[in-house]
């Protein structure tokens, strides 16, 4: 190349340097962290973001800003809550969704399409639904010191760990879109200066039909996915009671096709620790049978119980049609027809070790 | 006529490795899964053995033909057919090997547009990526080679992310193992050849090559690493999203990114999408230097003055695409052409050539 070459080589970077897109810098935008929505009527619903701002100075805490707006579309309340910011919002940081649990009951949809669709949205993001208004859960004062988003971000991430199955919007999404599953999400209240995961919504399509209790959403974790480091209590015949620590446990979906009748069966392995045992002799192999069997009672008769609920309200979030389907003589009309009439049984298998540092 | 290039220009037998995996991998991985599970469900990796086994067969045929010949597709095209018609066909290929890179260049920057900068205008990712396709392909084929080369190096590490995406993974997504008919499968793999389109550029770069029968099992090699690379995708693609969802997906491997968790990136898809430009550059470069190569050996033109106009000619008709449905349409026309040149005309061209040798010698 000569140097005439050279030059207009080198010319056109710098031509082409105004037409950089602006650069965001972080203290000039408005880094929406929680999202909420909340049900106006058939129409409309409300908007709300939580972001937090740190005003400058040294010891200064995060300041929360909450933002909300009405419309018909997740666009135009965007639109909205722009203008009432003082800076850009962007919400590629969006960490949970909060739907309320009015508009949950009406569906979704709209709001879930938006979410997928924007290029922006990350796929971990959490979703809940609130008993209250989404909008008094994030505009509200908490007892942490920590920015409200993050608090609320952590409660929940924190539970789906232990104590409620681990759902983010891509399980969400897989469940939604199946055709022979329905998703669910967690259920959040507040409760004076705490926010707490109170069970599970469940869903049918993109509309919320039931809720399940704290205690069965735990049933309902066993019986969903492979976790460890649970806990479990339960009362022994005699009236003491014990607590399962350090709970591993492992379900097994199993579905058979008898002519052209279908029927399924949970198989539960649930590993533990006996703890706690006040006036039990945790050493005695006798007292371990009998808080095995006690688990294994209560565990049967509690997901029985849901399970057959799940099949009143024809749903089914413990994806037993997926499993249904993988079988090759899979019939999706006739499992639709017996799926609230078929049998589903439920086996446990606990297995505990005792435990505790003193005999 | 047709002389063969000086031997200072030419590569190894093992660059053809990457000069095929490197075309054969390209923006199609970033979104196949949907297409091939539209027609065939979760049994559609079976797609991608089938048709990437014909395209084993293919490239069986394609040095067949380049062995005997010894020359160039423009050269073989002369001898068999004379100068006229040979020259047609030839002036064709060209075209489509423009075209390629055309749809390649205009796929990428769709999806710049959509994922990582949608306030910028296509225009100017489209001058950038052609400037610099042009400055390598203005270095000759030893170059070329060696941005496939790269490109294939830079694009394997991308291969250690689909980690995230097992960890949500639902392993019986992939059963009934066989739950679609013959029908559909072909129709499957009949949509996965489209990925492996590419290989075709080894009809004008094969005199490049030293000792061109000695590179057949590179060849061989690079396609296979392809399949292997579709395979594992589409393995991770199947596990990861629920059919339903897969099929409203139109970037699966994209969409999969996001799921991606870094300590210090909270989007990986940005960098999955940057680091993908090295996999985009070599077709680019390799579709431009075919063409450019073409038009040097079919009219008294340099290759730089065709490299020229056919630089040009990709910025304008890059900017006249604007939309989704044209862009759509642009890349099922390339790729039908592409399709039945593969599948149709190389065998032909085969028997023709074998045909004429035998007359001509006797």
């Amino acid at each position: 190349m000569n140097v005439k070459n050279y030059l207009c080589c080198s010319l056109i970077p710098i031509l082409l340097a105004g037409c950089t897109p602006s650069p965001k810098v972080l203290e000039d935008i408005q880094l929406v962290q929680t999202f909420g929505y909340d049900y106006v009527n058939g129409e409309e619903f409300e908007g709300t973001a939580g972001s937090s701002n740190i005003p400058p100075g040294e010891q200064s805490l995060p300041v929360n800003e909450v933002f909300s707006a009405t419309g018909k579309t997740s666009k135009r309340i965007r639109q909205k809550i722009q203008a009432e910011a003082a800076r850009p919002i962007v919400v590629g940081r969006v960490g949970l969704v909060i739907f309320n649990q009015e508009l949950a009951e009406h569906g979704i949809e709209n709001q879930i399409d938006s979410l997928q669709r924007n290029p922006s949205i990350g796929r971990k993001l959490l979703l809940v639904v609130s008993k209250e208004k989404a909008k008094d859960i994030i505009d509200a004062n908490y007892s942490q010191s920590d920015s409200v988003s993050q608090y609320l971000i952590d409660v929940v991430e924190q539970n789906l760990e232990q104590t409620i199955p681990d759902v983010n919007l891509h399980r969400f999404l897989v469940h939604y879109y199946s055709k022979d599953a329905d998703p669910f999400l967690p259920l959040i209240e507040k409760q004076g200066k705490h926010l707490k995961v109170s069970g599970l919504g469940i869903f049918k399509d993109d509309k919320l039909v039931d809720t399940i209790s704290f205690g069965d959403a735990y049933i309902f974790k066993i019986l969903y996915e492979k976790f460890r480091r649970g806990q479990f209590e339960v009362e022994l015949s005699g009236g003491e009671d014990v607590s399962l620590e350090n709970l591993s446990s492992k379900p097994k979906i199993q579905v058979d096709k008898r002519n052209g009748k279908y029927t399924a069966a949970f198989k539960v392995k649930v590993n533990g620790r006996a703890m706690e045992g006040v006036d039990l002799d945790l050493t005695d192999k006798k007292t371990i049978e009998r808080i095995e069997s006690a688990v294994e009672k209560e565990i049967i008769e509690r997901a029985e119980k849901m399970v057959k609920r799940f099949q009143e309200l024809n749903t089914d979030p413990l994806r037993i049609g997926e499993k249904a389907r993988q079988r090759s003589d899979f019939n999706r009309k006739e499992w639709k027809e017996q799926y609230s009439q078929m049998e589903i049984k439920i086996e446990a298998d606990v297995n505990a070790v005792q435990s505790g540092i003193i005999e | 006529m047709f002389p063969l290039p000086k031997e200072d220009k030419k590569v190894s037998p093992y660059f053809v490795f990457y000069l095929i995996h490197a075309m054969q991998i390209g923006v199609g991985i970033l979104g196949f899964e949907r297409i091939i599970v539209q027609s065939a469900g979760y049994s559609a990796w079976i797609a991608i053995l089938t048709s990437g086994a014909s395209i084993i067969g293919l490239v069986w045929v394609s040095y067949r033909i380049l062995n005997k010949g010894n020359n160039d597709i423009v050269a073989i095209h002369a001898e068999i057919m004379g100068k006229w018609i040979g020259g047609f066909f030839s002036f064709i290929f060209l075209l489509y090997f423009f075209a390629f890179a055309l749809v390649v260049l205009r796929s990428y920057v769709e999806v710049l547009q959509v994922w990582v900068f949608p306030e910028v205008s296509e225009w100017i990712f489209i001058l950038i990526i052609i400037f610099l396709a042009y400055s390598y392909v203005t270095g000759g084929f030893r170059v070329v080679t060696g941005v496939s080369y790269l490109g294939v190096l830079y694009g394997l590490p991308l291969l250690l992310v689909k980690f995230y995406p097992l960890q949500y993974a639902d392993y019986g997504n992939l059963l009934p193992i066989l739950n679609a008919s013959p029908a559909e499968l072909f129709k499957a793999s009949k949509e996965m050849t489209l990925n492996f389109l590419g290989f075709e550029t080894l009809f004008m770069f094969y005199p490049f090559i030293k000792d061109g029968p000695k590179s057949e099992k590179w060849a061989y090699f690079g396609v296979l690493f392809s399949i292997f690379i579709y395979l594992l995708t589409a393995f991770v693609t199947f596990v990861y999203f629920n059919q339903e969802q897969l099929k409203g997906t139109i970037w699966a491997t994209l969409t999969l990114w996001k799921i991606v968790d870094l300590i210090i990136v909270e989007r990986f898809e940005y960098i999955g999408i940057s680091v993908w430009f090295f996999a985009i550059l070599p077709n680019i470069c390799i579709g431009l230097w075919c063409a450019s190569r073409g038009m040097n050996r079919l009219f008294p033109v340099s290759q730089r003055s065709a490299l020229r106009i056919f630089c040009l000619l990709l910025f304008f008709i890059s900017i006249l695409l604007t939309d989704r449905q044209q862009i759509d349409l642009l890349q099922k026309a390339v790729s039908q052409i592409g399709l039945y040149t593969i599948y149709f005309y190389l065998p032909c061209l085969l028997v023709l050539q074998y045909i004429i040798m035998k007359v001509k010698k006797a």
